[in-house]
């Protein structure tokens, strides 16, 4: 029995010695301690320990076979067997980060690498609240104070330039010409998208990132929708169109959404003649199909393809003579993505094909043109780290601009028995280009940018370097600041009066905070560029400089749940310079106000009102005229350039819809009033023959809308 | 009404959901636990915040909230820990629903605005940190007026990078789970409720015992699929459910609550 109990005793104090106690440390690859990370033996879990806020530990173990494990939240398990480990004193153990969860990945890789330079970022959702975007893409950046959009259209004019040096691009293939009608008669009422395929869109009011090329001024990048929320089918009828849509899941991979229009201005006009004046007719057929496939976890393939069919009638005058203005535009482009995910980044193929058919005839003009273009690029975003990402990629434009135009002998002889000439024009451009993008986190607050970007000159072309620099501030989420500049090129896009290709530049340098809090938003900017390269101007002469400088601010404020206030105002102060003469610019306002106030009441109504103010534009007057012997046509003398000024603009728009929920389904009235004080905004000065009197033709009266949206979810 | 539901929930939350269940005989003793600890500490921080708010909710009176507040405070100020910071802002959590039970609704929104800030702030982000947020973001979408509109995706985006980042944690499936049954079916909601609760009350609440780690979610995962269940008249699931939840947390009020659903 003693001899039991000296064994029992030696057995106990030697398992009593048997334990060792294991310390040590844990950091991150930063060499910084982790706390609270667990430490623990793989047969013993429940046995373990955790680090101090120091990363250190103390670990009593007996099992010298077992493993030690040690673990924390984000970080990759580490193993080691405890029999390499045991007998040193104290060991130091470094945690790394879990590799990029694909879920990760795609976030990442679906997200612009410039993201955090936006001055603004839109989804559908801010769209259909936006007071003046009427469920317009591009008109919704209208409201922006960054918007000097001042002729009403959907075109977007950035900060003082001119809308053809602001790139709209589309799952990353550029959209020449993005809105409806945009032809001579400067029409271009509403944009090309529909914002049901719409996910995000992010505007670059100054500084375009330089992942993309062929922008001097601004970016509007639109990203199509990732992901399905649900079935749906909406109907809808207006008092100018009719229209269908239809989203659809196609099984958990796959989704397609389509949609069909046909506009028509038979009731428009016709309930509201006075006050639409110049539309004799419109009509238009379009539809778009965007269709997203996830072949696998790492890649996905999207498609969207869209036609317009458009033909307008329109009063117009051109230098005294006033006549119809018909036009046709067939249009059909694709845009085609194909995205692939790799361990630590994402290649993109981009493809995108464009096709336009256009006719305007107006007295002796008869125009004629097609289009072709394809873009395709290749881009390749790597993720060094958490706070290093790099991007770099090429592309190849192909645009052929094919004019077949009779054009009056005499600029200011338009009238159908005056001389024209037949020109037949045809112009064509290998542009390729090829970049590197870089967005580095400094640390918590601070981020910085840098882009370049270069052309492969063919066909005789200037060689140009854009180049760019970004910095970001975010002290606390409230408050950012963007520092940015650059220089940036772009090549401007054929049109009838300015038949080329024409290389444009600017220098510019913003400085951008915004400050988000509770219900309150503010943002203010101030920035200066220096555009060169021939700026085509209303009429028809042209600036071959304009340096801009201009501040704006902005302020939104929830005044209580269902109300919501914004005001904001801009000062541009715009030269150009036409031969080295300084003139005032066209879009030179010393102040540009936009007010909105939106009240919205998911089971009553929504409701908005809206008001624009700015001063007139300025314009070369005609002071007097003479008879030409050659064409028995009054030619024009003109006056100072940009002398005179049209009036100054005020607008109030007013609109109400309301969402009335049914079973699975759901209606939706809604009615807007555009320029609800019938004021008559000048747009353009009009003549008699002989250029003695003066008259003005303005901008959209008085008008009525509504209509009515039948939405069904399932 | 609403703000009386809100209560009930939350309340019981507090009460049930952590892994030492308050027992309200125990309340008067809660001083001399408070009392051990004689310099900040995370240990045990997820009972101390919910015992600090169901004596809160007793008394009227948010003193050991505060107290632990300055306590994480200081804490925070000398280590800089994400950690520090996930429990700051879980603790502005209950102190949102303490203010909204008082019908302060401006101190609740701001809050959990507070809360919602720090982690937004936050560097390098896991699943536990997105997952708080989705649910501090779903707290605070009452108080946002027309703004709430554009915060529910943010809410469910950042439920998704939480399943992302950690596909087995139990919070991510809870709070992906519960926006979508709080989502109307007309916008797309309450289609995945089941799903996500089902996978959520499988999972361990810690995958490791650590004191220091959250370890909510499992009870809450139980109330809004029994709930689930009943609203969709399901109630033999319903049952099964309410009797495994009640095996796993006997005092759970909030558990219990729905027990006259089910007759």
């Amino acid at each position: 029995m003693k001899q039991f109990l000296f064994i029992l005793s030696c057995l106990f104090i030697t398992n009593i010695y048997a334990q060792t106690r294991l310390s040590g440390v844990v950091v991150d690859a930063a060499g910084e301690a982790i706390f609270a990370a667990n430490v623990y033996c793989k047969n013993a879990p429940t046995e373990g320990t955790t680090t101090d806020f120091d990363g250190k530990f103390t670990l009593a173990t007996s099992d010298l076979q077992d493993t030690l494990l040690i673990s924390f939240i984000g970080y990759q398990t580490l193993e080691r067997p405890l029999s390499t480990i045991a007998k040193k004193e104290a060991i130091q153990v470094q945690l790394n980060t879990n590799a990029l969860s694909l879920s990760e990945i795609t976030v990442k890789a679906t997200n612009p690498i410039s993201e955090q330079f936006a001055v603004t970022q839109l989804t559908r959702l801010d769209i259909y609240m936006n007071p003046v975007a009427q469920a317009d893409p591009l008109k919704a950046i209208t409201a922006l104070p960054a918007s000097t959009t001042a002729n009403e259209t959907a075109n977007p004019s950035l900060r003082g330039s001119a809308p053809d040096r602001t790139r709209v691009v589309l799952n990353g293939v550029p959209i020449y010409k993005p809105v409806r009608a945009s032809q001579l008669n400067n029409q271009g009422f509403f944009s090309l998208f529909n914002p049901e395929i719409i996910e995000r869109q992010y505007v670059y009011a100054s500084n375009p990132p330089l992942t993309y090329g062929n922008t001097s001024a601004g970016l509007v990048e639109i990203n199509t929708t990732q992901q399905l929320e649900q079935n749906r089918l909406n109907i809808s009828a207006t008092l100018a169109s009719t229209g269908v849509f239809w989203s659809q899941n196609l099984g958990k991979d796959a989704f397609v959404q389509a949609y069909g229009n046909v506009q028509f201005s038979e009731a428009f006009t016709g309930i509201q003649e006075a006050a639409l004046p110049q539309i004799n007719n419109f009509r238009t057929k379009d539809a778009g199909v965007n269709f997203h496939y996830r072949i696998n976890d790492k890649t996905t393939f999207n498609s969207f393809a869209y036609g317009i069919d458009e033909h307008s009638d329109i009063a117009a005058e051109i230098f005294a003579y006033t006549d119809n203005f018909e036009s046709t535009n067939k249009r059909v482009f694709t845009v085609s993505n194909l995205t692939h995910l790799t361990e630590k980044g994402a290649f993109y193929f981009r493809n995108g094909t464009n096709y336009a058919k256009e006719s305007a005839t107006f007295g002796n003009l008869d125009s004629r043109s097609t289009t072709n273009e394809t873009y395709t690029s290749i881009d390749y975003k790597h993720f060094l780290n958490d706070a290093v990402n790099v991007q770099i990629g090429a592309s190849h434009n192909y645009r052929d601009y094919d004019f077949k135009d009779s054009i009056p002998s005499f600029y200011y002889a338009w009238s159908s028995d005056a001389p024209n000439f037949y020109n037949s024009n045809q112009l064509t451009q290998h542009d390729i280009q090829a970049y590197a993008y870089a967005h580095w986190d400094l640390n918590k607050a601070w981020s910085l940018s840098s882009g370049i970007r270069s052309n492969i000159p063919v066909q005789a072309q200037a060689s140009f370097w854009s180049m760019q620099a970004g910095l970001r501030f975010q002290p606390n989420p409230r408050h950012h600041v963007l520092l940015s500049g650059g220089q940036y090129h772009n090549y401007s896009t054929p049109n009838f009066f300015a038949q080329r290709f024409e290389l444009l530049q600017s220098q510019q340098v913003a400085l951008d905070y915004a400050y988000q809090r509770g219900r309150t938003s503010l943002k203010a900017a101030i920035y200066y560029k220096h555009e060169t390269g021939n700026r085509l101007l209303s009429d028809f002469t042209s600036a071959d400089r304009v340096n801009t400088f201009g501040l704006e601010a902005f302020w939104e404020q929830d005044l209580q749940k269902y109300i919501r206030f914004s005001i904001s105002n801009a000062f541009v102060q715009q030269d150009q310079f036409i031969q080295d003469e300084a003139y005032r610019g066209e879009l030179d306002f010393s102040y540009f106000l936009k007010a909105a106030l939106s009240f919205n009441h998911p089971k009553l109504f929504s409701a908005s009102l809206m008001y624009t103010s700015r001063p007139g534009i300025s314009y070369t007057p005609i002071v007097a005229s003479q008879a030409s012997p050659l064409v028995g046509i009054y030619e024009p003398i003109f006056g100072n350039l940009y002398s005179d000024i049209y009036n100054n603009y005020h607008r109030i728009d007013i609109s109400v819809s309301r969402y009335i929920p049914m079973k699975r389904s759901a209606l939706i009235p809604f009615a807007s009033v555009t320029n609800l004080l019938n004021r008559q905004n000048e747009r353009e000065a009009l003549h008699n023959a002989d250029y003695s009197k003066l008259g003005f033709d303005y901008y959209q009266l008085r008008t009525f809308f509504f209509g009515l949206v039948w939405e069904f979810r399932y | 009404m609403l703000r009386s539901l809100v209560f009930v929930f939350f309340f019981s939350v507090a009460c049930g959901s952590s892994a030492e269940p308050i027992n309200f005989a125990k309340v008067v003793s809660y001083e001399t636990q408070q009392a051990t600890i004689t310099e900040p500490s995370l240990a045990g921080i997820q009972g101390r915040i919910q015992s600090a708010f169901a004596q809160a909710m007793v008394s009227n009176k948010m003193e050991e909230m505060q107290k632990i507040s300055e306590e994480l405070t200081t804490l925070y100020e000398t280590k800089e820990q994400n950690l520090i910071q996930y429990w700051r802002a879980y603790l502005q959590f209950y102190t949102a629903i303490f203010h909204i039970q008082n019908e302060d609704s401006k101190a609740s929104e701001a809050a959990v605005d507070k809360g919602i800030d720090w982690l937004k702030a936050m560097e390098q982000k896991n699943s536990e940190d997105y997952a708080l947020l989705s649910m501090l973001q779903g707290f605070s979408i009452q108080f946002k007026g027309m703004r709430a509109m554009f915060l529910s995706r943010e809410i469910s985006k950042n439920a998704q990078n939480a399943l992302a980042i950690d596909g087995e944690n139990i919070r991510a499936h809870f709070v992906a789970g519960n926006n979508d049954y709080y989502t109307p079916e007309k916008y797309g909601g309450g289609k995945e409720v089941e799903k996500y609760l089902l996978k959520a009350i499988e999972l361990p609440v810690q995958k490791v015992p650590n004191e220091y780690l959250p370890s909510w979610g499992k009870e809450e995962a139980y109330e809004i699929l029994i709930k689930w269940y009943i609203k969709k008249g399901n109630l033999d699931k319903a049952k099964a459910h309410f009797k495994a939840a009640n095996e796993q947390f006997p005092n759970s009020y909030m558990i219990s609550q729905l027990a006259t659903k089910l007759i």
